[in-house]
């Protein structure tokens, strides 16, 4: 299976360590976008620990996901200085404008919500981080454009 | 050996005993309910909780788990204690309130109302199955899932799984699941549980509600009230349809 | 330099030339440019990229240098770019701005003052970093640092002497000797907790083992806080210096730094540094030629924030799940694959080579007995100069917010300031005096913490407040343990429960009780200090829940199933905004009129003079301009005049019982209308010749005409209000009548009484009081003014009286006299633009000294100009004379307005009726009952003066409750959420309208058509600019679960479209 090979090559790449099941975790989902079931039952044959605790920690932190998930990964910052300044009605406007709850995936697979608290950027709050690019001031008027701008990526 | 002071007596305990087994050997009996003798202890639930330490320097500790030191000054029944212990109950039978240890608990500690809304889990995430599976029966095919209130005890992806060897083991130690009560029968009536509780219904009606219909009365918001549903609000967990 | 030295003597020869190279260096061009995360995140990338073309166009690539550094603290004027040798201080620098600060700056040594700092108390703009306010009080010993190191390169800090604590260590100290310099320094930890670093060390150190570790925790998960993220961006290498003496002094070889991974580019930082740092040969074996080895591993964390706990750390390097392990045993006896491990701070870390290199002395020579040093703060909220700060421990609250801070945007007032993140408390204003260190924040119930500090004012909830931080912890809680699981999921349902509207008296013991257990019992640091915000907000701000439960009110308008509409929950008399904005944007505008009437028996007069308290908490006014709430108010009533729409009111006496109200003003006349109503017969009895109280005797025709206030008052007649004019309480007929012939009595005679003001000479001719000045105008009597008129006061008074003048014939010049500044300056903000649109001079920052006669009349007022000082317990700045600044300002007529009227309560009996020292009336708050059955008194007479609104509402409740008194029921109020009677389709605008629209301007009479006469200035909205604006509404009451739940369908349209 195509997935088993570069899971392989992660885990060569950490010696095979059970101390390192979470960088190993966190460079699968690095690749895959998430974490595929057949992945962390691998995971769990080569370090040659229980399935359940492989699981157990990939459900316990945060940012791994056990679902696909979509091409833009759009995360809103409602730490407590971008909450102060509203966060939780930017989470609202993007829930309103795409359809989904945090956690879920557009179904045209092209946005993923999720929320964070702090990013480290209280100064520009309220925050919003897709991908790599962080949008500061964010006010409820700016994310439909901002949203149109990757959906507008798309078409080309 | 080593010298503690146990509710103000001077005793002596073996090396590598937790505050818990000094206790039990005299004889002063501290509540439990995640600890068990033949698994590791895990220190989760919380009510084995004793004083220690003096003045400003008092702390709560598990008994279960705290070792033993020489000139260690514990209490175990201090009024603070108590109370506490009493609240813990009372949100272990908020969350599991059909679990008969727990019902006995709270009779035992005169827990008479809980002041949360009911959820009829089955499960108070003690850990003993899955310390029962891992250690006892080698197996390690349950565990600790998810984090804070999402917490819960399954296989790998929810789905059978291949190391189960369905010994049974979890649900003879589990003490939420085993041991349903098993009050009078009469459908829609109370079980043998609630005889320890008191009726949260009574505060706000003529008659306990467990009788009536719409029943779980104990359940339902104000805002549920005012709708008057037919549905029960919460559960009629006592119903067996 | 990748040749690995294997002699510290060589190591600090070379060491040595890099510094002298960058000290001759230090006169040369240089340009900083800030760009940490938050400086990336507003482009200082493209900055950076725009320089170097610019330099390359004009061939100075070799001459002039950029350095790229991390965070320098000022985080919300990046990008910051800082021109050395002259330290010139850029802000908010973009790409196109690069050249011309090439060309003119660099080349031609000018100053480009557009990218200068504006210091908003003075307005100057400021040239230096060193004059900039925020940094003054700072102490800026290790983000300073980050301003001269390029974070990627070694040789920038090592020239900036690092490395040399190191060396030092390696050739002349012991193990021991380290840890007892960093004990003498009195080095507290920085993440939290504040435990001794020294003792810590010392523990690690003599545990059994041989293979010991160190930690460096990164895992900054307090949301608020990112001084960490500055440090390991900025300056990772002073950390890790930190880090090899530490482990040097312990025993250690092997350290991880454990980062959180919402931080990128703190990891890739610390990779480069690390890999700098093995080709110098300060890594590895055998460490610049000793037998000291260390190895540093990077581990990044994956999203919980309880692996910032030590034992969770622990657990998640050893790659489980981060839940945390009973103590004992210790980490530092048993850590990491149980040997002995320390963990430190970020910041403890960083501290380590300057206290080696500087001596411990020099390191506690700042803070106070028990918390020596600085500590860096992230100061972040309500504030106006948001960044990371550095300041010695000790410095107060106060300090930290007003002066290094700025104050509170926008004018709103001061709250509370919540320290130590998840795990510290909410301090209220009465404690800003505190010190800022470890024993005296934990005294008030909070902590110290990482350093976050986050300000909140007066639209920060503080029950919202409590809910969030422990659906944080709740999120984050591990969920081993029962009472924090439990527990805190059972302060949240308490918690929702009071946010909701339907919490209970008992709530507040039930969550002091649960809190205590939560707090005493859990089993980690998270659970221990989970309930911290919610019990320092209970015990400051009990009060604020007290409303939430018995009132069902949130005062800062946040919690949205009580409030609903902000406007519509501020409003004293809640009138339906929400509703009757909705029905203008779909063009019902005679529905509107008849929602607004329901609750307003004066709507013509609020469209005009309300000063709209529902305008300020309006959640567009957020982030943009609040809609034009009262404007839409008038529309609709003008509308209502021109068409002809009458309220429908049914004039029916149904009942026996009679009421006479004292006084024909706001109060009264609502009181009134609604016992009409109700079928009550109604008298009102007013001493003026006119009715309207205040309406009519105060305000001038040009704000009210008196049309208007007729047309209403008329409507109220109708309703079945009968009114007497000339008819004064206490001469024309005695109280005790009054009590004989009616059934119950509402007394409403506001406050009219004025003291005086305190300066000499006020007794001259040509000085007038206010008050008196505008009733005579209204009553349409003579008023003498002369050409010159001054007018002392900042308030609405001063300001009518003002325009009033200014419209007299002969008054050719006036002058408002007001000791603060405009912002300042409590009249309608609208009222005071018109007053300068119609040329009134406003003397600002100036108070009056003395009143200057000459023949028995005004000829002068001797003033002295004000500047602004320090803050005030109000959190206004006090305005202090500035010695030698006299002059005089030539009038001939001075108004002045009393300060504080009082009321006249001569009619009454002393000795049956409460009352208070200011005169006023005493009643019961909630039912304005006085102590004498069946009389009751609401308006001014009650609270002093007050608002025209806030009039209208006693009115209203007592009306309520003269009618339960008459019906034998209990003088109870109910209290319910606020809720609209009715729900309006919303109407949907696109991108590009939202984005457009803004407030429009209220179309005025033009000047030269308002000179000497009152006709009325404000003209109304017209139909097209009161559509659109009314449409720009965001609509809060859709916000709601039955506001969602309205247009459902809606709702799913979308879902079903993605």
């Amino acid at each position: 299976m195509e997935s088993s090979m570069s899971v392989d090559s992660i885990l060569n790449k950490w010696n095979n360590e059970a101390d390192s099941l979470i960088s190993i975790l966190l460079d699968i989902q690095s690749e895959y976008n998430y974490l595929p079931k057949e992945a962390l039952i691998t995971v769990a044959e080569i370090l040659n620990i229980p399935l359940i605790q492989v699981y157990s920690a990939a459900t316990f932190y945060k940012v791994f996901s056990l679902k696909p998930r979509g091409k833009h990964i759009i995360n809103v910052c409602i730490g407590t200085a971008c909450h102060v300044r509203g966060g939780e009605r930017i989470v609202d406007e993007v829930k309103k404008k795409l359809g989904i709850d945090v956690g879920e995936t557009t179904r045209d697979k092209l946005f993923t919500l999720e929320t964070v608290r702090c990013l480290g950027c209280c100064a520009l709050g309220p925050v919003v981080l897709i991908d790599n690019t962080y949008y500061s001031h964010v006010t409820q008027k700016m994310v439909g454009a901002i949203l149109n701008e990757y959906k507008k990526g798309e078409n080309k | 050996m080593l010298k503690i002071k146990l509710n103000g007596l001077e005793v002596q305990v073996e090396e590598g005993w937790t505050i818990l087994e000094a206790a039990e050997f005299y004889g002063i009996e501290i509540p439990t309910l995640c600890h068990h003798e033949g698994l590791s202890d895990y220190g989760a639930c919380r009510l084995c909780i004793v004083e220690i330490g003096e003045g400003e320097n008092t702390k709560f500790v598990t008994s279960c788990t705290y070792p033993a030191e020489e000139g260690l000054v514990v209490r175990t029944h201090s009024k603070k204690i108590i109370n506490y212990r009493k609240l813990i109950i009372e949100l272990m039978l908020a969350r599991c309130h059909t679990s008969k240890t727990i019902q006995d608990l709270a009779s035992k500690y005169n827990v008479t109302k809980v002041r949360f809304k009911l959820k009829s889990d089955d499960c108070i995430l003690c850990g003993l199955c899955t310390r029962m599976c891992e250690e006892q029966m080698d197996a390690r095919a349950i565990g600790f899932v998810n984090r804070g209130k999402e917490r819960k005890i399954t296989t790998p992806f929810d789905i059978k799984s291949d190391v189960c060897r369905t010994c049974g083991a979890c649900m003879y130690i589990c003490p939420a699941c085993e041991l349903r009560c098993q009050g009078p029968e009469p459908p829609g009536a109370v079980c043998g549980a609630c005889l320890n509780i008191e009726y949260p219904c009574l505060d706000l009606y003529e008659d306990v509600h467990c009788y009536m219909d719409p029943c779980a009365a104990c359940l339902l918001t104000e805002s549920e009230k005012n709708k008057n549903t037919n549905n029960n609000g919460g559960k009629n967990v006592f119903n067996k349809d | 330099m990748s040749m690995k030295i294997s002699d510290i003597c060589e190591f600090e020869s070379l060491c040595g030339k890099i510094r002298k190279s960058k000290k001759d260096k230090s006169d040369e061009l240089c340009l900083i440019v800030s760009s940490g995360t938050c400086g990336q995140a507003k482009g200082s990338l493209a900055v950076i990229t725009a320089l170097h073309e610019s330099l390359k166009k004009h061939n100075l690539e070799q001459e002039v240098d950029i350095r790229v550094t991390g965070c320098h603290g000022f985080c919300q004027v990046e990008p910051i770019v800082i021109i050395n040798p002259e330290n010139i201080f850029y802000q908010n620098v973009k790409p196109e701005d690069a050249e011309e600060i090439v060309s003119e700056t660099v080349i031609n040594k000018k100053v480009i003052n557009r990218l200068l700092y504006i210091d908003p108390r003075t307005g100057k703009r400021i040239k230096h970093e060193k004059d900039i306010p925020f940094y003054q009080k700072q102490l800026r010993t290790h983000l300073a640092s980050n301003a001269l190191i390029d974070p990627t390169v070694i040789e920038d800090y090592i020239g900036n002497n690092g490395y040399s604590a190191l060396c030092k260590v390696l050739k002349t100290k012991k193990p021991e000797e380290v840890i007892n310099e960093i004990k003498k320094s009195g080095l507290r930890g920085r993440g939290g907790a504040g435990f001794p670093t020294g003792l810590k060390w010392e523990f690690c150190r003599k545990a059994k083992g041989d293979v010991k570790y160190i930690v460096c925790n990164a895992d900054e998960g307090d949301p608020g806080a990112y001084m960490n993220r500055s440090l390991l961006e900025g300056n990772p290498h002073s950390v890790l210096e930190g880090m090899l003496i530490g482990a040097f002094a312990i025993g250690a070889s092997e350290g991880f730094i454990y980062v959180r991974h919402e931080y990128p580019l703190a990891v890739k930082n610390v990779k480069i540094a690390l890999t700098q740092m093995k080709e110098y040969g300060l890594l590895g074996k055998g460490i610049l030629g000793t037998n000291f080895d260390f190895a540093i591993e990077v581990i990044k964390g994956a999203g919980a924030f309880v692996c910032g706990e030590e034992t969770a750390l622990i657990a998640s390097i050893e790659g489980k799940k981060g839940e945390p392990r009973q103590r004992p045993p210790f980490p530092a006896q048993e850590g990491i694959w149980k040997k002995p491990t320390n963990i430190n701070n970020v910041e403890t870390w960083a501290n380590i080579p300057l206290i080696i290199s500087e001596g411990a002395d020099w390191f506690s020579r700042v803070g106070t007995e028990r918390s020596k040093g600085t500590k860096i703060f992230s100061l972040v909220g309500k504030i106006n100069n948001t960044g990371l700060v550095e300041v010695p421990m000790g410095i107060t609250l106060r300090e930290m917010v007003y002066d290094i801070g700025g104050g509170i945007p926008d004018g709103k007032k001061f709250k509370a300031v919540q320290t130590g993140g998840p795990s510290g408390g909410c301090i209220p204003k009465e404690f800003l005096d505190t010190p800022v260190d470890y024993e005296s924040l934990k005294a008030l119930g909070s902590i110290m913490g990482s350093g976050g500090m986050v300000v909140m004012d007066e639209d920060t909830c503080m029950v919202d407040t409590a809910k969030y931080f422990l659906e944080f912890l709740q999120d984050e809680s591990c969920g081993k343990c029962l009472t924090c699981r439990e527990g805190i999921e059972r302060l949240l349902e308490i918690l929702n429960r009071i946010a909701g509207g339907t919490g209970k008296e008992e709530d507040i013991e039930l969550l002091k009780e649960l809190g205590e257990l939560v707090k005493d019992i859990s089993m980690c640091g998270l659970g221990q200090t989970a309930p911290n915000p919610l019990l320092s907000t209970i015990r400051y701000f009990k009060d604020e829940y007290e409303q939430h439960i018995k009132y069902k009110r949130c005062p800062a308008s946040v919690c949205k199933e009580i409030v609903s509409s902000p406007c519509q929950h501020t409003c004293p008399i809640g009138t339906e905004a929400p509703v009757y904005i909705s029905l203008i944007a779909r063009g019902r505008f005679e529905e509107a009129f008849d929602i607004i009437v329901k609750d307003n028996p004066l709507p013509s007069v609020c469209a005009r003079v309300c000063h709209h308290p529902c305008e300020f908490k309006c959640q567009s006014g957020k982030f943009g301009d609040p809609i034009s709430i009262r404007s839409l108010k008038r529309f609709a009533t003008d509308y209502a005049f021109k068409t002809g729409k009458k309220h429908v009111i049914k004039n029916k006496k149904t009942k026996k019982e009679k009421i006479a109200v004292i006084g024909s003003g706001p109060a009264g006349l609502t009181a009134g209308y609604y016992l009409a109503g109700k079928g009550y017969g109604v008298t009102v009895l007013e001493s003026l010749s006119l009715p309207g109280g205040a309406l009519a005797a105060y305000i001038p025709g040009y704000r009210l005409p008196k049309d208007i206030l007729n047309a209403d008052i008329e409507n109220i007649r109708n309703a079945g209000v009968e009114i007497k004019t000339n008819v004064t309480v206490g001469k024309d007929i005695l109280f005790n009548e009054l009590r004989d012939k009616y059934d119950a009595i509402f007394i409403a005679t506001g406050a009219h009484e004025s003291l005086k003001l305190g300066i000499p000479n006020e007794n001259t001719a040509g000085v007038l009081h206010a008050m008196d000045f505008l009733k005579n105008i209204n009553l349409g009597k003579e008023v003498k003014i002369g050409k010159r008129v001054g007018v002392i006061g900042g308030g609405n008074a001063a300001v009518d009286a003002a325009r009033a003048a200014n419209r007299i014939k002969g008054c050719e010049k006036v002058f408002v006299i007001y000791r603060r500044t405009i912002n300042e300056m409590p009249a309608i903000k609208e009222e005071v633009e018109a007053a300068i649109e119609e040329k009134i001079e406003m003397q600002l920052l100036t108070a009056p000294v003395k009143i200057l006669t000459k023949n028995g009349k005004v000829a002068g007022v001797e003033c002295i100009k004000m500047k602004l000082g320090e803050m005030d317990e109000s959190g206004r700045k006090r305005p202090i004379p500035i010695k030698g600044s006299e002059f005089v300002i030539e009038i001939d007529s001075l108004i002045v307005v009393a300060i504080g009227e009082q009321p006249d309560v001569s009619f009454l009996d002393r000795s049956k009726f409460e009352i208070s020292k200011r005169n006023t009336i005493v009643v019961n708050p909630e039912t304005f009952a006085t102590n004498v059955p069946g009389v009751f008194a609401g308006g001014d007479v009650v609270k002093g003066p007050n608002t025209v609104i806030e009039a209208m509402s006693s009115g209203k409740i007592a009306a309520e409750m003269i009618d339960k008194y008459l019906q034998g029921k209990p003088l109870v109020r109910e209290y319910k959420v606020t809720r609209p009677s009715m729900y309006v389709e919303p109407v949907e605008l696109t991108e590009e309208e939202v984005a457009e629209a803004r407030r429009p301007v209220m179309p005025r009479l033009p000047l030269s058509a308002r000179i000497n006469n009152f006709n009325e200035v404000e003209l109304g909205l017209g139909e097209k600019d009161a559509i659109r604006e009314a449409s720009r509404c965001v609509r809060c009451d859709l916000e709601t679960e039955d506001g969602k739940k309205q247009f459902k369908e809606e709702v799913e349209n979308v879902k079903n479209k993605t």
